[in-house]
């Protein structure tokens, strides 16, 4: 599933092991979610939602129109 | 000479290369010291030293494994800055700490277990050579409770990420082993590869560990 974390995280000025940090989750984990390689679990994803102050839906994009 | 310029290999390796490397080095170090048990144990038994000098060069050659495994532990622990880690690195990394201190014990238990006359380190780990019914119950339970602690502590520790890499790893490791067994029986009934043995099946749970390392390490680290 794209999404658009990387892009978030740059407006932040955040490296990786930054972001990783804020979620309590490992580096890795936040690499491969980035890439795509690796969808969050829905509490995962409502945290990232919630340390970006947007909504689900605004940072993980399905491809539906 | 500081501990930078000494430790300089471990600066230039990527964090999947260490965690290899740690993994390799407790794998290594783990062996050696199950067969200077094994050595120490059966020379103990015999009451007398061993005649062949080969037997004397091996061990030495354990020793000197035992220490590089040491050396190169060390310097990849010496490597990690907890004032730079974050709280889910130092909770990760507490949790392999404890995780090799409740398993390499037992993996030297059950290698102790195992000794028979040639001790080698095959024998001591797929040996079936009978052993005192307390010894056995008290391995068991041993063995149980380790690996029940162990799953406990893993999962509380790991993230989503991982937990998914470990249910994938764990279901083709799952059906490598379904299929490997069968399969086995299959051709041994063939007259095509030896009787099925205890120390065979053992040898197909094994196959099917390294499997789920395998995968595991391409979820994790890809």
């Amino acid at each position: 599933m794209e999404n658009r974390l990387r892009i978030l995280r740059a407006e932040r000025g955040w490296s990786q092991a930054e972001l990783a940090g804020h979620l309590d989750v490992s580096r890795q984990a936040v690499n491969a979610i980035e890439t795509g390689k690796y969808d969050p679990s829905l509490p995962l994803a409502f945290k990232i939602a919630r340390l970006f102050g947007q909504s689900i839906e605004q940072i993980f994009l399905d491809g539906v129109k | 000479m500081d501990v930078q310029q000494r430790d300089g290999w471990v600066n230039r390796l990527g964090p999947a290369s260490r965690t290899v490397a740690i993994i390799a080095a407790f794998v290594l170090g783990l062996f050696a010291i199950g067969m200077v048990a094994g050595f120490s144990y059966a020379v103990i038994e015999d009451g007398k030293l061993p005649t062949k000098p080969l037997a004397y060069l091996i061990f030495a050659g354990m020793i000197g494994l035992v220490a590089l495994t040491g050396w190169v532990l060390l310097s990849l622990f010496r490597s990690i800055h907890p004032e730079r880690m974050s709280g889910f690195d130092k909770r990760y990394w507490k949790m392999w700490a404890v995780l090799a201190g409740l398993s390499v014990p037992l993996g030297i238990d059950i290698a102790v277990l195992g000794l028979n006359e040639d001790a080698s380190f095959v024998s001591m780990v797929l040996s079936s050579a009978p052993i005192a019914p307390l010894t056995a119950i008290l391995g068991s339970i041993l063995l149980s409770a380790v690996l029940i602690v162990s799953m406990v502590i893993y999962f509380r520790a790991i993230d989503d990420h991982e937990k998914h890499a470990y249910l994938w790893s764990s279901t083709v490791a799952f059906h490598f082993f379904a299929l490997a067994f069968p399969l086995h029986w299959l051709l041994a009934r063939g007259g095509l590869v030896p009787a099925l043995t205890i120390g065979i099946a053992l040898l197909i749970i094994l196959l099917s560990c390294v499997v789920q390392a395998i995968v595991w390490a391409l979820f994790k680290f890809r």
